[in-house]
């Protein structure tokens, strides 16, 4: 049966599909950011609206992925296939080490743990200038090679690939969170004692929903890196987090497809903002607290509203 | 026949409070006990220290002829005691259906739930009466309703005991009823050995077979129903003692 929701999907999928062929290749340019920042908060909301806890985070492991994915073929000549997956697992592995110390806190606690280690990768980024050449940052960095005859070189061929690997990403989520692990993941956000005491085992669930979501991160970080070329630390600071959490939060955490039309929607207004440099974030800040006032569950709930005719 | 729970001299201090003391315990399975006391007794201390949510200072808890007590407690769940909990606890924003159903997937977990599970969990919302309730997300249940999701979501893990912390609290009296009737049901037909924590004496003297009596963290009483009632050291805790 053709509901409004696939309706609606189709039409996006279209007019995605169609982008490279309609717009300038600036458009283009920042279709590819919204379809990165997409993955970023699809991902960022396994952890943070399914399993609950507030993450100020994710850039470090969307960075962590990058400059993996980055170094690996620069220093030792891998292919960006082989590279792609193995900055995902790495950054995965990353996440378990992190992810399970960090996760026995709680709440705020935890929140702030994050900001911290956030913080403290960026600084590693700056600073370990023999691998990441710091401040100057690292250029040169090859695009995707040739495979089945596809060239990389072109701004096309590399939208076409991220969008693939947007599209693979939100249905591996999707596929999850409705999935029986996603309904513990959720259990966890509900009421962590209680699922416990029904035999969740919190603490394993939790570190695998914070780990998969740093894991997906690393591998839009080796998206991000094989298609601009170059990787700045400034790029995955702390501006970047809390962009992350804020787009969540606009399009509506815990719906995955809040998360994915935030990251869409700030994208672009961002952008049509450049002709006021000084008021953008001012705006863009009105905007955010009439929004969270209007409706808490964000776009995805002002949705929900007018679908529901409340 | 070997005993289901066994609780050997349980005791835990908080700083310098002793919160229970010198517990003892036999229970056999398929038997239905009470516990009883004033407030801040240590009831739902002992409780929360044969769930594993707190460990014990001191003592021995095993279950089966095994030892738990430094088990965590999924693990004490999946060892097939389960729980509700004093300040009604469910998974608030999501429907009662699917609140149970996390009983039945944290029980056996499947990428996709079986058949048999959401038969499982259908059979249970039945049993609880929750059938009306089974679209509405949890949070928006009245108390009654509430305390028989977490009773449900519980009872579909199948434990083979069943710890139940101050269920009757804060019912009406028909409601009482209805709960007396479906715990009879649960230890009856599906074999579930019954820990009841309580304040409402009237369900305690009906419902169970032996009572025990806490008191500051002791144990001062054992038996039926009736003899810990007429019981004067019970009555005296109670109560207060009489002037002499």
């Amino acid at each position: 049966m053709l509901s409004v929701n696939r309706i609606a999907l189709g039409i996006i999928l279209i007019f995605l599909l169609l982008i490279p062929h309609i717009a300038s290749s600036y458009v283009v340019y920042v279709a590819v950011l919204a379809i990165l920042f997409s993955m970023l908060t699809a991902s960022y909301d396994l952890l943070t609206g399914y399993a609950g806890p507030l993450s100020f985070c994710h850039a470090a492991f969307y960075g962590f992925g990058a400059y993996t994915s980055a170094l690996l073929t620069l220093k030792t000549g891998m292919s960006f296939w082989l590279a792609l997956p193995i900055s995902g697992i790495a950054v995965f592995l990353f996440g378990v080490v992190v992810g399970y110390p960090a996760l026995r806190l709680r709440g705020h606690y935890f929140a702030v743990t994050t900001f911290f280690f956030g913080h403290f990768m960026y600084l590693v980024f700056l600073n370990a200038r023999d691998l990441t050449r710091g401040p100057l940052g690292l250029g040169g960095i090859p695009p995707p090679d040739s495979i089945f005859g596809i060239d990389f070189s072109s701004l096309t061929a590399n939208y076409y690939l991220i969008l693939i690997f947007g599209i693979l990403m939100v249905g591996f989520l999707y596929a999850l969170v409705n999935s029986g692990y996603g309904r513990l993941i959720v259990s966890i956000r509900e009421n962590e004692d209680l699922a416990e005491a029904v035999g969740v085992n919190t603490a394993f669930v939790k570190v695998m929903a914070f780990s998969i979501s740093a894991g997906l991160a690393g591998i839009t970080g080796s998206l991000f890196a094989h298609f601009f070329r170059l990787l700045h630390p400034t790029t995955f600071a702390w501006m970047t987090s809390e962009m992350i959490v804020v787009m969540a939060l606009v399009g509506g955490i815990g719906t995955l497809v809040g998360p994915i039309i935030g990251a869409g929607v700030v994208t672009f207004i961002l952008e049509m903002m450049r002709f006021a440099p000084e008021l953008r974030f001012i705006i863009w800040a009105i905007l955010l607290i009439a929004i969270l006032i209007i409706e808490p569950r964000g776009l995805a709930g002002i949705f929900a509203r007018i679908r529901g005719g409340i | 026949m070997q005993d289901l729970l066994v609780l050997k001299k349980l005791t835990k201090y908080f700083g310098g409070v002793a919160a229970a003391k010198d517990v003892d315990l036999n229970l056999k399975g398929g038997m239905r006990l009470g516990i009883i006391g004033p407030n801040g007794a240590g009831k739902t201390t002992i409780f929360n220290m044969i769930t594993g949510e707190i460990k014990p200072s001191a003592g021995t808890i095993e279950f089966e002829g095994e030892p738990i007590h430094r088990l965590k407690p999924h693990h004490i769940s999946k060892k097939g005691i389960g729980r509700t909990f004093q300040i009604v606890r469910v998974f608030d924003e999501i429907p009662v259906y699917d609140n149970v159903l996390i009983g039945a997937l944290a029980k056996e977990l499947r990428f996709k739930p079986t058949q048999e599970q959401h038969r499982e969990v259908d059979e249970i919302i039945e049993m609880t009466g929750l059938q009306e309730y089974r679209e509405l997300n949890a949070e928006n249940l009245t108390v009654s309703a509430k305390k028989r999701v977490g009773l449900a979501t519980v009872l579909v893990t199948k434990p083979k005991l069943l710890l139940l912390d101050e269920l009757m609290a804060g019912l009406t009296f028909v409601e009482i009823d209805e709960i007396l009737e479906l715990l009879r049901k649960i230890n009856g037909e599906m074999g579930i050995t019954l820990v009841v924590v309580e304040h409402v004496m009237k369900a305690v003297m009906e419902l169970c077979e032996r009572i025990i009596v806490i008191s500051s963290g002791e144990k001062i009483a054992e038996g039926p129903p009736q003899e810990v009632a007429n019981n004067k050291k019970v009555i005296d805790v109670y109560l207060g003692e009489e002037r002499k």
